[in-house]
């Protein structure tokens, strides 16, 4: 996998949601900063 | 859902005044503002898409591709300019930090798929003025009136 800040925040977000499987809390937002000028965001897709 | 975004800074400067309004009127409704001389701010744009061909590349956009819109289409009209006399959009529409960012986004709209990789979205323009005053405009969600709304080059001059 390309470790582009996507991808980087992409696998962030899995690691995190799994531990946040058996809580009450949802994680809803990953924010990576890779420079002052750049960031990517994941964020929960809400149904 | 995977938000990419890249900030921009810039220095331009503009006077809150409506020709609509009586000189009492605007100084009451922008205040220190309405200055006839104007005022600058350093302005920090965020420009946010999604999307983009990330099976291939990992990424949402290439960030060379969008500085070069940015630079063309942007900074080349904003940068070190009095926007009130040296933006076109801005003849007839005062240059609000809102105003701004609508003709921001509209210019980054309108030539968006000049640049960008098809796939890749403009999600949102946000335009920091002030550290207390930011607005926003959230292009994937403004209604196609909405956004034909916003005033850009190409709409002043027909």
């Amino acid at each position: 996998l390309v470790p582009t800040a996507e991808n980087l925040a992409g696998e962030i977000w899995r690691r995190l949601d799994r531990r946040f499987a058996r809580s009450s809390a949802v994680l809803s937002k990953v924010k990576l900063f890779e420079t002052d000028d750049l960031y990517v965001e994941v964020v929960r897709e809400e149904r | 859902v995977i938000f990419a975004t890249r900030l921009y800074r810039f220095p331009a400067s503009h006077r809150l005044h409506s020709p609509d309004l009586s000189d009492a009127e605007n100084a009451r409704l922008y205040g220190k503002c309405n200055n006839p001389y104007g005022h600058g701010h350093d302005y920090l744009l965020e420009v946010t898409a999604s999307g983009g061909n990330r099976e291939r590349s990992g990424l949402v956009f290439r960030r060379s591709a969008l500085d070069r819109l940015v630079a063309d289409k942007v900074l080349s009209r904003f940068a070190y300019r009095d926007i009130n006399r040296d933006v076109e959009q801005f003849a007839n529409l005062v240059p609000t930090t809102e105003n701004v960012a609508l003709v921001v986004a509209g210019l980054l709209e309108q030539h968006w798929s000049e640049y960008l990789c098809p796939g890749a979205v403009l999600h949102r323009v946000r335009l920091r003025e002030t550290p207390r005053n930011t607005f926003e405009v959230v292009v994937s969600a403004a209604p196609a009136s909405e956004l034909r709304r916003i005033p850009t080059a190409r709409s002043s001059q027909s």
